[in-house]
């Protein structure tokens, strides 16, 4: 708890209860006792300490509110008795009445200034509301047995009943030390009605203490069984929303990547070309795109076998990733050998420079291929077509005349790039290299 | 319970609206006593529940504290309880424990159960009402004794009986307002000054303090509704991930790494049961053209078709169809022979052939065929699944060569025997 300073009540059970999200175990052990439902709900330290916390937490939002609350009880109490028994508040012999209500008062007065010293509250909830609510209540509770035959004596009792159950119910003990002040509150009060020789009602504290005692105390360990389970489903709650995160991120990622070469697949570039398409559009600026296929490959793969291929592959994914420099360039794989780039915002020159750059980059590779009719290792052949999009054009034609480069790349020997110029940049379009 | 569940479930799914709501009301952990009707009725219902539990597991004890109370009222207020020819007994004590009798057994009763608040409402203004009476009535001693169990019968259902709280609101206020009418009636001088502090001071405590604990249990009802919810979503990605980490996305049957695994197994069932292991590897001839001559989007589109057919053409729900990359298929066929192997690639074939995709680029044919190499094996220990692949491949390699459209058995390609082809 040594960070507890640093922290705020609520952030620190945020991440107590983050961290148990992520750890497995407290989803299983959450979930096995909610399914067997036990009448006493153990947790487990880290889990119990979190709880602590969490009560903790709500003692203090209690605390505020209820401050105000407390004091007007208070008030109206005072005053009805001022009213009736006036005579109290001033005969000597009514003494342990009047301090009674001194102390109450001063408790009232001492928690209304603690409730807006929220830092405080962790301490008082630990260590002060309990002995404090032990004193209040023997202070009471000997002001109700004092003057047994007296009038106002009942109205003794009855105030003693509402704060019962206002500490019982309202101050987020634990059920135990709830049992334990009115244990030793009861025991105070009547040793010492017994050290002064009070004549003891045996009746009224029988059925206004005892037996309310043990209904409420009944009452709080079901109501702290019940949150103990609810707090099972919060942590299950942390529990799966940080699983779906998690899966939902996976699922993204496998959505978009293509599992052999790393590089995005054919659905993620055909959402990006649509996206960047329509940008260069907008900002009516040059796009580029790369269509590549390695050379040979099919002998490549009959030669080498199939993991061979499939290792090749990879290689010269990682290759063309290299080359491309700029972040918003996107390199894909499009389907079997065939590599795509797409490059926003880059005219004929820069693509043209792209392109020098892979197959420098996959020539420096040096994959050995045997049976290549072009060089004694892989090599790759592009093809380029620049567009600037306008109403005569589209994303289909842009695709076509890089596949159409690529053609021609290969029909003139491969490893070289054709570039595609289209009339939308170019006045006459032409092929080039 | 179960039922229970799914009923939350099938609710929230017809309304994800409703998610919303609850996504709102738990980040602020917002003060709220009324949700929208169809979660107010379940929440209403839980709450029927936890009280049957309460009463069925408190039942005895309660009886006894029942028991103490008239036991020692009878003790000790004989006078009381004998004046007037038993007058309080007979208008009062046995009314009053019939109706308690009533709700103490009432979880055990079906038509109560299902509509609990109807019958537990009315029930429970006539028994305050009729203790009220009683404090009311009597002065003195017997009073208080009778505020202390008036006070206890308010809390116990409270926290007990777990009405809502505006409901609960209403519940005391007819009680106090039926009580002081009916002393009216019968001319009782009222202590106004004791019933404000034992009644109205005490009820304003315990509704502050109920309005406390079902603002907890509201969040935490939402809370359970939004694990359910949050369970079944689980569920169904992660179904969702099964299918895509094993399915090939262009032609929907199995993937390579799916079929790597599912070999994996096949390979080990067959070292244990000595059992053939039959693997199909085809190729879609003269694709690449296919590819080049009709475009990418054609080329997919011949591919699914085919893996398609290839799927179809395997009958036993045991034999696994997978792409294996490019235009490359394979089929591994459990505990067959060679011969079953060859029924199998000839069925292919065919099927292929039927198919009749135009490709006019093709050297033998006008439309798309396939060749196969078949091989079968049966598992050893200095063999593995790469050793199936490679023989296949090798097959495979001998079909294309020998014209393609074809399929060409492993087999025969070794040296003991001449390769033999057939079409």
């Amino acid at each position: 708890m040594g960070d507890m300073r640093h922290l705020t009540l609520e952030s620190h059970l945020r991440s107590l209860l983050n961290g148990l999200s992520q750890d497995n175990s407290a989803g299983t052990f959450a979930q096995n006792l909610l399914y067997t439902k036990p009448l006493a709900v153990h947790f487990r330290p880290d889990i119990e300490s979190a709880f602590l916390v969490k009560r903790n937490l709500e003692f203090s939002l209690i605390f505020k509110v209820a401050s105000f609350l407390w004091l007007l009880l208070y008030v109206i109490i005072l005053t009805a008795t001022y009213q009736k028994f006036q005579y109290i508040f001033t005969d000597k012999s009514y003494f342990i009445w009047q301090s009674a209500f001194f102390s109450t008062g001063l408790l009232i007065f001492l928690g209304g200034i603690f409730a807006f010293l929220p830092k405080t509250h962790h301490f008082i909830h630990q260590y002060v509301v309990a002995p404090a609510m032990t004193l209040l209540l023997y202070q009471l509770l000997i002001g109700s047995i004092a003057h047994s035959q007296h009038e106002f004596s009942s109205y003794a009792s009855y105030n003693v009943i509402i704060a019962m159950i206002i500490a019982v119910n309202s101050l987020r003990l634990l059920w135990q030390k709830s049992l334990f002040i009115l244990a030793c509150s009861s025991l105070m009060a009547y040793a010492t009605a017994f050290i002064n020789n009070w004549q003891i009602p045996l009746l009224p504290s029988l059925h206004g203490f005892v037996l309310i005692a043990i209904v409420l105390i009944n009452i709080a360990f079901f109501i702290e069984r019940r949150e103990r389970l609810s707090f099972l489903n919060e942590i299950l709650v942390e529990v799966k929303s940080h699983e779906l995160s998690r899966i939902n991120r996976h699922l993204i990622t496998i959505a978009r990547e293509d599992a052999l070469s790393g590089l995005a697949n054919r659905r993620a570039f055909d959402d990006t070309l649509i996206i960047e398409w329509d940008r260069a559009r907008r900002d009516e600026q040059a796009i580029s795109l790369l269509f590549m296929d390695v050379d040979h490959f099919k002998l490549y793969n009959d030669t080498y076998g199939h993991s061979a291929g499939d290792d090749c592959l990879r290689q010269v994914a990682t290759a063309i990733k290299k080359a491309v420099l700029r972040p918003a360039d996107l390199t894909a794989r499009y389907g079997g050998e065939e590599f795509v780039v797409l490059l926003p915002a880059t005219d004929g020159l820069g693509a043209e420079e792209v392109a020098e750059r892979i197959l420098r980059t996959v020539d420096t590779l040096a994959i050995p291929h045997k049976r290549s009719l072009v060089s004694y290792h892989v090599t790759v052949s592009i093809g380029i077509c620049t567009m600037l999009p306008n109403d005569k054009n589209n994303i289909a034609l842009f695709i076509e005349n890089a596949d159409a480069a690529l053609y021609k790349a290969k029909t003139s020997g491969r490893h070289c790039f054709k570039h595609y110029m289209d009339p939308s940049v170019h006045n006459n379009f032409h092929f080039r290299h | 319970m179960l039922k229970q569940q799914e009923q939350n479930h099938a609710t929230l799914q017809q309304q994800p609206e409703l998610f919303d709501y609850i996504n709102r009301i738990l980040s602020k952990r917002k003060l709220t006593f009324l949700f929208p009707a169809i979660l107010e009725g379940q929440f209403v219902a839980k709450r029927a529940t936890d009280s049957q539990a309460f009463i069925n597991t408190g039942r005895y004890l309660l009886i006894v504290l029942f028991l103490i109370i008239v036991a020692n009222v009878t003790i000790y207020y004989q006078d009381i309880v004998l004046e007037n020819n038993y007058q309080i007994i007979k208008n009062t004590y046995i009314p009053l424990s019939i109706a308690i009798a009533f709700i103490l057994f009432s979880p055990l009763i079906e038509l109560v159960k299902n509509k609990f608040y109807y019958f537990m409402t009315p029930c429970a203004i006539f028994i305050l009402a009729q203790i009220i009476f009683l404090s009311l009535k009597y002065d003195g001693d017997y009073s208080d004794f009778v505020v202390y169990h008036l006070m206890m019968a308010i809390i116990l259902m409270a926290f007990g009986l777990r009405f809502v709280l505006p409901l609960f609101f209403l519940v005391l206020t007819i009680s106090g307002a039926v009580a002081i009418n009916f002393a009216n009636i019968w001319d009782v001088s009222i202590n106004y000054a004791k019933f404000s502090n034992y009644y109205i001071l005490y009820c304003c405590v315990v509704l502050a303090l109920t309005a406390i604990s079902e603002w907890h249990e509201r969040l935490a009802f939402l809370q359970s509704l939004l694990l359910d919810h949050q369970s079944q979503q689980l569920n169904l990605l992660n179904h969702e991930l099964a299918r895509i980490a094993h399915e090939d996305a262009l032609t929907g049957i199995a993937n390579r790494r799916s079929f790597d695994e599912m070999a994996r197994k096949e390979w080990d069932r067959s070292l244990r049961d000595k059992h053939p292991l039959t693997l199909l590897l085809l190729d879609v001839d003269f694709f690449k053209r296919f590819n080049d001559f009709y475009g990418h989007s054609a080329g997919d589109e011949c591919l699914h078709s085919v893996a398609q057919t290839l799927k179809k053409s395997v009958l036993r729900s045991s034999d696994v169809v997978a792409r294996y990359g490019g235009e490359e298929f394979v089929i591994l066929l459990a505990s067959t022979k060679a011969s079953g192997g060859i029924e199998v690639a000839e069925r292919i074939i065919k099927a292929i052939d039927e198919l009749a995709i135009p490709h006019r680029q093709s050297d033998i044919l006008p439309h798309v065929s396939i060749s196969v190499g078949v091989t079968t094996l049966i598992a050893s220990p200095d063999l593995s699944v790469a050793s199936l692949i490679h023989q296949a491949d090798v097959a495979l390699y001998k079909a294309k060569e020998l014209g393609r459209h074809q399929y060409v058995v492993y087999e025969n390609l070794l040296p003991k025997s001449p390769p033999k082809s057939s079409a």
